[in-house]
């Protein structure tokens, strides 16, 4: 405990506490608007805070950086329009829950959780920073071919009804996250001669067009009166808290070690708890899909863990953990400070600087999490002639503002109307935004792979049984896969028989 | 009237209050893109576009963001900051290149341009620019695992020699600095690696760090925090000198003096260009402007601990540069093999 004294500096300064409320605020906000991604807030925020010193400068980064993460889940359960990728999952339940009236009651649930897995993340944080990261260190690229594969089993989860169609739409994603240039050799592909394809087609343009623009498009098809939403208690009770708790961890883990692995993010964890929590829930409040307050759990309470798992192989490596962690390094370098393991030495105040800060946001968190929710149930009761043109024009707002770029916006429109289609006809479209995020994992981490194996498969095959993590995977999807299947009643109940 | 009761309504006015905010932080309704026709000497009149063409965190961001301020002081505008990054920067030249030539859309970018024809990338290289002023030059340094059987440079080229192919070195795809450095390695010593492709910086020292790969080069800057700690060996910096910050280091050259002529153009740089075509007058407030940002002391100091040398070439002296390096690199890549069309095609002339 070198260092502990820094813990307090925040909390000292009413200053810095300001500082940190103020991020946490507009984070939500940021991370709620589909498109205003926390990234981009941070690294504005980087010229922003130019001339101030590293203290403030980090605390309101912070404050945006959990807030934002949070943010992604209001405009998921109000619209169906994730605001981030990390809150694809928390529509599944929390839109059909607004549906019923119950949006305040999703919300307050999505805050909650979202609080204690950024305590749980902060935690980790804390007491086994060291063992996380070298756990991180020795995945290797083989071991991220098999946990995206393993990713790719999720496609059943996201989907009712028709597997086919779910795997449909779920090739469509990987075969749309291909284009552009070649990540390792720089040659176009798949881009048609057509140089405005060269960078590939932004996974959150798909978002917004097959979510946001699609759900705008299916409303005028449909008519369906605004529902008057229930807001007489917002807040969740102790019982379904500790109900629910077991599985609020078990997603939280999940959280912080895809959080902490370098080529992982909170996107990522939020679907792998959601799929976790349809295989471990066995009487949910209603069944997934419609409306389970585990489906809000398992993604809100991950993502947010994810936070504290990405500030792991930052502050004790050096490497980022997800994106806004490597534009926080980058604002701290360019106030002269390094994070890794040589600040950790020089500077160990820092890092408990840092771990209260976030203790810090996650308060705030609480706070501003719970102030507002009944203003935003209104949101659905909004009638369609006025909400609809506005999510239009958001969508186009937010696919432009990725990379300032129009080009996005009429692929937001060709997949917003791909995605109505694919609503009319019962294709899930979270498939294709799942395939989308894990195409460029399994192509770069694959090739990757075989350049290690010196570009022999057998190499490549049996390095698969050598290796600890490896083989842990391995299982996981075995025992995944056979768990599925009809023999897996038949094993289980012969062990129940045979132990009677 | 119904209408005018649901404006009423708070949480229309939330929403209304969320597109606002947006389409201000996207910056729509910021009139730059029209053709101006100022008065000369009166520029700036309006807010410029910064265009950064890699991501935000990485050194080119990194320094433009240190640098926007500064300049802004003596501008007396803002410069607004996006970042365009992908396709190795082709995109945010492309959407230069696609602006009116006035001087209110800039580029912050690194050398690979340069390098676009030869690695068969579309051919928008800095000729269709102007620079205005390049920042720094940064070179690398080759490291290795702290458990790594090399002690020195010169064993690690002796394994290469004795087994092509078999070591693993780490890459941050064609054309990006340690590809470059492998080349070099190649063509001067003739030792030969298996190049297995990373994301860049981050991604290689983690793949260092948990023993994927036995060697690769980092940037100074990048490195040497793990190389002060012990968790890397350093056994060669890729330039010319020893670096200032890691003075322990010794210089390739100094195994094989072979080196010093490739090595003098070698490294990576970064700078701020405009589309060619654009004012005279506009050219010289900007280079006025950003060549104060660059001389601040503040940043002549980042500069220096982060393993960067100061440039600040201007003009004539900048275009010279960059022709000369692009010269170097083209010609090492071709010869190397990866690249089968001359850069003589690309009326790239042979460095003499």
């Amino acid at each position: 405990m070198i260092g502990i004294e820094g813990f307090l500096i925040p909390f000292l300064n009413l200053e810095l506490i300001m500082y940190i409320a103020a991020g946490v605020f507009v984070g939500i906000y940021v991370g709620a608007i589909p498109g205003l991604s926390v990234t981009m807030a941070v690294s504005i925020l980087i010229s922003f805070t130019f001339s101030w010193d590293i203290l403030p400068a980090l605390a309101v980064m912070i404050g945006v950086f959990v807030g934002g993460v949070y943010g992604g889940s209001r405009s998921a359960i109000l619209l169906n329009i994730p605001g981030a990728p990390a809150a694809v999952a928390t529509a599944f339940d929390g839109f059909p829950l607004a549906k019923r009236g119950e949006a305040g009651i999703a919300m307050g649930i999505s805050t909650t959780e979202s609080v204690i897995g950024t305590f749980f993340g902060i935690a980790v944080l804390v007491v086994a920073s060291p063992i996380v990261s070298s756990l991180a260190l020795k995945v290797s690229p083989r071991d991220y071919v098999l946990l995206a594969i393993m990713g790719l089993l999720l496609v059943g989860s996201l989907s009712k009804g028709s597997m086919l169609k779910a795997m449909i739409t779920a090739a469509l994603g990987i075969i749309a996250g291909l284009v552009g240039m070649d990540p390792i050799t720089g040659q176009p592909r798949l881009n048609f001669g057509f140089d405005g394809l060269l960078g590939g087609i932004s996974f959150i343009v798909v978002m917004i067009g097959i979510f946001g623009l699609s759900e705008a498009l299916m409303q005028l098809r449909h008519n369906v009166q605004p529902v008057k939403q229930n807001v007489d208690k917002v807040r969740p009770g102790w019982d379904v808290i500790l109900k629910n708790l077991p599985l609020t961890i078990r997603c939280s883990l999940i959280g912080v070690v895809i959080g902490a692995l370098p080529g992982t993010g909170g996107d990522i964890a939020a679907l792998m708890a959601y799929d976790h929590a349809k295989r471990s829930v066995k009487n949910p409040s209603r069944p997934f899909g419609e409306g389970a307050i585990e489906g809000v759990i398992a993604p809100e309470s991950a993502n947010n863990a994810a936070i504290g798992g990405a500030f792991i192989p930052m502050m004790t490596l050096g490497i980022p953990g997800d994106a806004v962690t490597a534009v926080l390094i980058g604002g701290m370098v360019v106030h002269g400070l390094r994070p890794g393991p040589m600040l950790m030495k020089q500077q160990p105040e820092f890092f408990w600087t840092i771990v209260a800060c976030l203790l810090i946001s996650n308060i705030f968190l609480y706070i501003f999490g719970m102030t507002g929710i009944k203003l935003f149930s209104k949101i659905v009761e909004i009638p369609k002639a006025i909400i609809t043109p506005i999510i239009i024009v958001l969508s186009i707002i937010g696919s432009y503002s990725i990379s300032n770029s129009v080009t996005d916006i009429y692929w937001m429109i060709a997949f917003g109307i791909l995605g109505y289609f694919f609503k009319t006809y019962d294709y899930p479209v979270a498939p294709m935004v799942l395939g989308l995020i894990l195409s460029p994992i399994i192509d770069t981490n694959y090739r990757r792979a075989m350049a290690l194996s010196h570009n022999n498969l057998g190499e490549f095959i049996t390095g698969m049984f050598t290796n600890t993590i490896s083989v842990v995977i391995i299982l996981f999807i075995v025992v995944s896969l056979l768990s599925q299947s009809k023999y897996w009643e038949k094993i289980r109940s012969g062990f129940e028989n045979k132990f009677k | 009237m119904k209408f005018i009761k649901v404006i009423k309504n708070k949480s229309v006015l939330l929403l209304s209050a969320a597109l606002i905010t947006s389409l201000l932080i996207t910056g729509c309704g910021n009139k730059t893109n029209e053709p101006t026709s100022e008065p000369e000497g009166n520029y700036p009149s309006q807010n410029i576009n910064g265009v950064v063409a890699w991501g935000a965190g990485g050194t080119t961001d990194n320094v433009a963001r240190r640098l926007q301020p500064l300049a802004e002081q003596v501008l007396g505008k803002s410069i607004i900051m996006s970042n365009k990054a992908g396709g190795a920067g082709i995109l945010a030249m492309q959407y230069v290149n696609d602006q009116n030539p006035d001087g209110y859309t800039l580029i912050f970018n690194a050398e690979t341009p340069a390098l676009y024809p030869v690695l068969g990338l579309p051919d928008l290289t800095y000729d269709e620019f102007e620079p205005i002023v390049l920042f720094t030059k940064g070179s690398s340094v080759i490291v290795v695992p702290n458990n790594s059987p090399y002690e020195n440079f010169d064993d690690l080229i002796k394994d290469a020699k004795e087994n092509p192919g078999r070591i693993h070195l780490g890459i941050s795809g064609v054309g990006g600095q340690p590809y470059m450095a492998a080349a070099i390695l190649k063509n001067i010593d003739g030792a030969d690696f298996n190049l297995v492709p990373y994301d860049g910086d981050s991604s290689l020292i983690t793949a260092l760090l948990g023993n994927q790969i036995q060697v690769t080069a980092l940037s100074v800057g990048a490195a040497t925090q793990f190389i002060k700690n012990g968790n890397m060996k350093a056994l060669a910096v890729m330039s010319a000198e020893r670096n200032e910050i890691i003075p322990e280091v010794p210089s390739v050259v100094e195994s094989n003096p072979e080196y010093k002529e490739i090595l003098t153009a070698s490294g990576f740089f970064n700078g701020v260009f405009v589309k060619k075509g654009t004012p005279e007058t506009a050219i010289r407030k900007l280079k006025e402007a950003f060549m104060s940002a660059f001389n601040d002391p503040g940043f002549q100091e980042y500069a220096a601990e982060n393993g960067m040398k100061p440039l600040g070439l201007t003009g004539e002296e900048a275009k010279l540069y960059i022709k000369k390096w692009q010269s170097q690199m083209a010609w090492l890549i071709y010869e190397t093999g990866d690249s089968k069309v001359s850069p003589e095609k690309f009326g790239i002339p042979k460095p003499d």
